[in-house]
């Protein structure tokens, strides 16, 4: 039986369940990384941390990529329009955004407990103090916004790429125009092109968020762009 | 019922002209063939067909209605493409199912249980664990159990067996006459498919040859069997499209209608005549050396 946004309902569904699984995986490796530490040394900052601002929004920009590669072709081979996968595209990327960054700061809160646990120190100012509930709730926000704008830079360059290599190519700039006020909003500067100009140009996280709803603008109308009319060849055998 | 009107359509490919002014309509619940060589533009007819592509000159209607974009033509049409687009390679059998139901307002689920059964296809594996038989016979599956108005098969089912063919052609039939609707199915087995056609579209070279009742087509010739030396003094300044010899017996393929006393005459001294094999014409249609 159909019902309103089929395509958003298994997106959703397939890459939930995904999203639950990683982060628990990744959670585990980071606590065993920590305690393999804290045999040999002193356990002073949150693993955690480097998977939630550097692993998981390359998953988002993964799951951007195989949005368009996976479930574009077959939405339209259903007999669906374009128009109608964006429609359903956007609210999906969102509500994928927010979960993973829910589970990123329960990420941070679980670590911080076995941290308390095992009399560990507190963690250093690299990363993040959920000490208060304003704290957790003024972190989703963030995350959310980071990992969006990777999913639509995903999104961007593989519908840019599905379409024509030489406009992949092009894209690729506006690609990292997107993805950069993310390094502002979760105050991590960690790609390596970007770093020079992202120091340079550090601004106020109030200005990043600015330049990141800037950036979701652009991306989707440049994504509306590339996919409203995208041919869908046969796939090579 | 649907109805399809094809007008002037053309499309380009950068320098490639892939189809060049073609026109027709088809209507009624029925199975066409579209016959063509390689490169001829029968995908890319059949894509612009389910708004997989847009042309870039002409018209293509599904009643009444341009189809490019447009989701309740684009609704009407299940195209399945060699082994089918509606499958993503990271996703298991099951989902893929169940996601053809979730997007298919006229998905039969039960149906495309019972076809998975009867191709034997393993749910719970992903497509690229199947064989490429098998991706086929889930391309298939999708639609057939799709129940669109407007169905499909763009050389869907070549890489199944040919027990799993012949389950597809008898799926295939059974299916219409209990669902009717309008079936395209385009292939290079004709001699194998052909039986099932109704009407038979021929492009060569991005242009429609031909669209022809396959009745009227298989009146355009005729088989003509018996003895070789009789074969051989009566198809005598007929055109031959092609012989096949057993021993003494021969069987010629001759194209151009037989009049009543031609046929008198191969009926006395003994001769068998037959349709002209769809094949056969075809090739001699499209075969450059004799055209």
């Amino acid at each position: 039986m159909t019902r309103r946004w089929p395509t958003m309902r298994i997106m959703l569904t397939a890459h939930l369940y995904f999203a639950a699984l990683t982060c628990a995986a990744l959670l585990g490796v980071t606590l065993v990384v920590a305690v393999g530490i804290s045999v040999w040394g002193e356990v002073d900052r949150s693993y955690w941390h480097y998977v939630a601002t550097q692993f998981l929004r390359w998953i988002a920009f993964g799951l951007g990529v195989d949005a368009i590669s996976s479930y574009l072709r077959m939405h339209i081979a259903h007999g669906r329009t374009r128009r109608d996968f964006l429609r359903q595209l956007f609210p999906y990327l969102v509500g994928l955004s927010v979960v993973y960054a829910v589970l990123v700061v329960l990420g941070y809160l679980l670590e911080r407990g076995v941290y308390a646990l095992t009399g560990w120190p507190p963690r250093r100012e690299d990363s993040p103090l959920l000490d208060s509930i304003p704290d957790v709730l003024g972190y989703v926000g963030p995350f959310t916004l980071m990992l969006l704008l990777w999913a639509i830079a995903g999104v961007l360059l593989s519908a840019a790429f599905n379409r024509d290599a030489v406009l992949g190519l092009v894209t690729i700039p506006i690609g990292l125009l997107i993805i950069a006020p993310s390094e502002f909003i979760v105050d991590v500067v960690t790609v390596p092109f970007l770093r020079t100009v992202v120091e340079s140009l550090r601004v106020t996280t109030l200005a990043g968020i600015g330049l990141g709803l800037a950036g979701i603008a652009i991306g989707c109308v440049a994504i509306w762009g590339i996919v409203r009319d995208m041919p869908m060849r046969p796939k090579v055998a | 019922m649907t109805e399809i009107e094809v007008s002037g359509l053309g499309k380009r490919f950068d320098a490639v002209e892939a189809l060049t002014d073609v026109s027709f309509s088809l209507s009624g619940n029925k199975i066409c063939g579209l016959l063509g060589r390689n490169g001829a533009g029968k995908t890319t007819l059949l894509s612009i067909l389910a708004g997989y592509e847009r042309q870039t000159a002409g018209t293509v209607l599904i009643d009444g209605e341009p189809v490019f974009e447009n989701a309740t033509a684009m609704g009407k049409t299940c195209l399945v493409r060699g082994t089918g687009d509606a499958v993503s390679p990271a996703e298991n059998v099951r989902d893929l199912i169940r996601y053809a139901g979730q997007l298919r307002p006229g998905w039969d689920a039960e149906y495309a249980a019972t076809l998975l059964d009867l191709f034997e296809v393993g749910r719970n594996k992903q497509p690229k664990a199947l064989s490429h038989g098998k991706r086929c016979a889930l391309g298939v599956t999708i639609g057939l159990a799709s129940r669109s108005p407007l169905t499909v098969f763009d050389e869907s089912y070549l890489g199944l067996d040919a027990p799993s063919r012949y389950a597809f052609y008898d799926a295939l039939l059974a299916d219409v006459m209990a669902h009717p609707r309008m079936v395209i199915i385009s292939t290079h087995l004709i001699e194998e498919v052909g039986s099932l056609f109704e009407d038979v579209l021929i492009l060569d070279e991005g242009r429609l040859l031909l669209h022809e009742e396959a009745d009227t087509l298989r009146a355009a010739g005729a088989a003509v069997t018996g003895d070789a030396a009789l074969v051989d003094s009566f198809t005598l300044g007929l055109e031959v499209l092609g012989e096949k010899t057993l021993g003494s017996t021969k069987s010629a393929m001759v194209y151009g209608p037989l009049d009543d006393k031609r046929r008198a005459q191969a009926k006395q001294v003994g001769l068998d005549l037959g349709p002209i094999a769809l094949q056969d014409l075809f090739v001699h249609l499209t075969s450059g050396g004799s055209r």
